[in-house]
């Protein structure tokens, strides 16, 4: 930079008229790995507490619980529980014992209609009781996701909503993610997130729960 | 220390009324009989305006324009009464009730845990909380009573016998000997008044001088905590409901406190002008004992549901209770200065609100076929233990698969479903493998020996 601009942009500097932009990450513990670790990466470490997140899936049982999964991990070691509102099927109680510990509680909501559900997710977000809370709702309405989200503030929990893929219209989530499947191989394509542009994960093969 | 004590109260259900409803306290209002349209209680506003006890309802009509009146009844009096003798109970051992008007304590029982008689008058007092009362001591159980029911005589000998339970004719008599009052009967032979005036007179003096069993019945708590209210106007909706209600649940919450106990469903029911009932029931996943969260709930179920017809009586009732659980709290609040709410507290709201088979909690249970190992708990219950073989994270109820769709990757695993849960007794055998559908998931499929068919019963995410 030549010294003649260098000097009026410092003057400007440390008057405070300039705004410099900074990279900011949060604390580990404050962050849930994907499991993936390029979305990780894309993300600044993962999923963060206290926001709601939204997973876009085309089909369900792709790889979304593999997003969660150390979420789901925290949990039982901060002996919190964990929230399923209309899970397409049953959480298998010795697959989550043996990537949880037994001490791991693990509630589920089915049946519900679509306002019940999305009720009882604010209710449990609000409680502030639960680790993860986590939401299949085939197209979530902008007025949902926003009540959702003020209910998560100043909360600890983490929220997650799995629906279909949809237009991608402004919502107040912290990260919309969505799964795209080709050829028997799944990228990530991250729709929003807190301090990038949108951009996509390699396509890789579908991870698998051990 | 006096061995009797005698709790008048002379207007239980009017109290009870402005209680529920205290903007009542600053209007006239008066109980009146159905049958001879007397007015049978009233408050302090309508006696200022020259209102009486006694009066014709029409006569009271006239002394107050907005005067508000209601249906004395004595069974709702009398349940108040027991209401009252079950609070009590927590603190004197021996009552009687007295039909619907007062109440005998006998203070003698009471001795060792009360040092004088002020001291045990003073807590009985102080249970009495807004209710209009007269307590009296005596040396007989009916001494107590003519004295608390006349609070301007000093002694039982100067009551006067209008004021007694003598019957109708036998006052009438002493009227016209002359015989005003107790000590004017006392001063009498006994034997000159059986002969003169029947054995009524004889077994009354015997019975105000100890001689002889007033023959009471003493109180038994029943168990159960029912309480009942008596709503100002017709409700039609949930607001109307919300001050008496909350009173109710206010008793509820004293009741459970001082046993130490907690209860998972609480039965409100409304009745209508005809005594219709309509019930409402809040379940709870975990015992509570606090009001306010009664009350939350019993809101939530409430805007669920429309009455059926206006009510005019609120009940809250329990009957089943579980021994009060010490509930765990953090020291400190969160981090984000939001204080979380119990797990418990939490799972009876979202029960209220969705039902009971909405929600559940998953455990490992006893097996080795998918669907025993996987146990529906109620919710809050851990895992309980870690299970020993692999197994994906999604179950399934087992459904019929074209296997053509398919690509086994996985070498398959036996397992045999016992033999004693079939009619038939014969082994039934499964084959489960992992296999990859067209779009690269990986289910959790099996073949079935018996019926020559496959089928899926879970996914293994990705």
């Amino acid at each position: 930079m030549p010294t003649s601009l260098a000097q009026p942009l410092e003057h400007l500097l440390q008057s405070g008229q300039v705004w410099r932009g900074q990279t900011h990450s949060l604390p580990d513990n404050e962050l849930a790995s994907t499991g993936y670790a390029q979305l990780d990466e894309l993300l600044g470490g993962g999923l963060a507490y206290g926001h709601l997140h939204e997973v876009q899936l085309p089909l369900p049982f792709v790889g979304e619980l593999q997003l969660v999964r150390h979420a789901l991990q925290n949990a039982a070691v901060q002996s919190k529980p964990v929230f399923w509102i209309n899970p397409p099927a049953q959480p298998q109680a010795s697959c989550l014992s043996r990537a949880c510990g037994s001490d791991a509680q693990h509630v589920v909501l089915e049946n519900l209609a679509e306002p019940d559900a999305v009720w009882a997710m604010r209710t449990v977000l609000q409680a502030n009781c639960a680790a993860v809370c986590l939401l299949w709702l085939a197209q979530p309405g902008a007025h949902d996701v926003r009540i959702l989200q003020k209910a998560l503030q100043g909360q600890q929990g983490l929220g997650v909503i799995f629906c279909t893929p949809m237009t991608a219209e402004a919502r107040s989530y912290h990260t919309r993610l969505r799964a795209v499947v080709e050829q028997s191989q799944l990228r990530w394509q991250i729709i929003k997130r807190p301090q990038g542009w949108p951009t996509e994960t390699r396509p890789q093969r579908m991870r698998c729960w051990n | 220390m006096q061995p009797w004590a005698y709790l008048y109260l002379p207007a239980l259900q009017l109290d009870n009324l402005q209680l529920m409803h205290p903007a009542l306290s600053e209007q006239a209002v008066v109980l009146y009989s159905d049958a001879s349209q007397l007015v049978i209680q009233a408050n302090g506003a309508a006696m200022e305006a020259g209102i009486q006890v006694g009066m014709a309802l029409s006569d009271a009509w006239v002394l107050a324009g907005d005067l508000q009146v209601f249906v004395h009844k004595p069974a709702f009096q009398r349940q108040l009464l027991e209401q009252l003798a079950e609070q009590l109970y927590q603190h004197f051992a021996d009552l009687a009730l007295d039909e619907s008007h007062g109440m005998w304590v006998r203070l003698q029982a009471m001795q060792r845990l009360f040092a004088s008689e002020d001291a045990a008058l003073k807590a009985l007092q102080a249970q009495l909380n807004g209710l209009t009362s007269c307590i009296r001591t005596g040396p007989t159980a009916l001494a107590a009573q003519l004295l608390a029911r006349s609070p301007q005589s000093y002694a039982p000998g100067d009551i006067d016998v209008r004021q007694t339970s003598l019957s109708a004719p036998l006052k009438q008599k002493l009227q016209r000997m002359g015989l005003q009052t107790i000590d004017h009967l006392q001063r009498m032979p006994s034997a000159t008044l059986g002969t003169k005036l029947g054995l009524e007179l004889v077994q009354f003096l015997a019975q105000l001088h100890g001689q002889q069993p007033l023959g009471l019945s003493f109180f038994q708590p029943s168990g159960v905590f029912k309480q009942e209210a008596q709503l100002a106007a017709e409700v039609h909706n949930w607001n109307g409901l919300r001050f008496p209600l909350n009173r109710l649940l206010l008793g509820l919450e004293a009741y459970l406190r001082s046993r130490q106990q907690m209860t998972r469903c609480v039965e409100i029911t409304l009745f209508d002008r005809q005594s219709q009932q309509q019930r409402v029931r809040v379940n709870m996943a975990e015992g509570e004992f606090r009001a306010a969260q009664f009350y939350t709930l019993a809101q939530l179920r409430f805007e669920q549901q429309r009455l059926s017809a206006p009510a005019l009586i609120l009940r809250v009732e329990v009957r089943t209770f579980e021994a009060m659980q010490a509930q765990a709290a953090t020291l400190t609040e969160s981090t984000s200065g939001s204080a979380a709410m119990p797990l418990g507290a939490l799972l009876n709201v979202l029960q209220t609100r969705l039902g009971r088979a909405c929600i559940h909690g998953v455990a490992v249970g006893e097996g080795w076929l998918p669907e025993c190992v996987q146990q529906r708990v109620p919710p809050g219950t851990p895992l309980l233990k870690v299970a020993a073989g692999w197994r994906p994270p999604w179950l399934l109820e087992p459904q019929p698969t074209e296997i053509a769709g398919w690509q086994l990757i996985s070498q398959p695993e036996r397992l045999v479903e016992p033999w004693w849960c079939h009619q038939e007794r014969a082994l039934r055998i499964r084959d489960y493998v992992v296999a990859r559908d067209e779009h690269g998931r990986r289910g959790w499929i099996y073949f079935d020996h018996q019926s020559q068919g496959w089928f899926i019963q879970g996914w293994l995410d990705g």
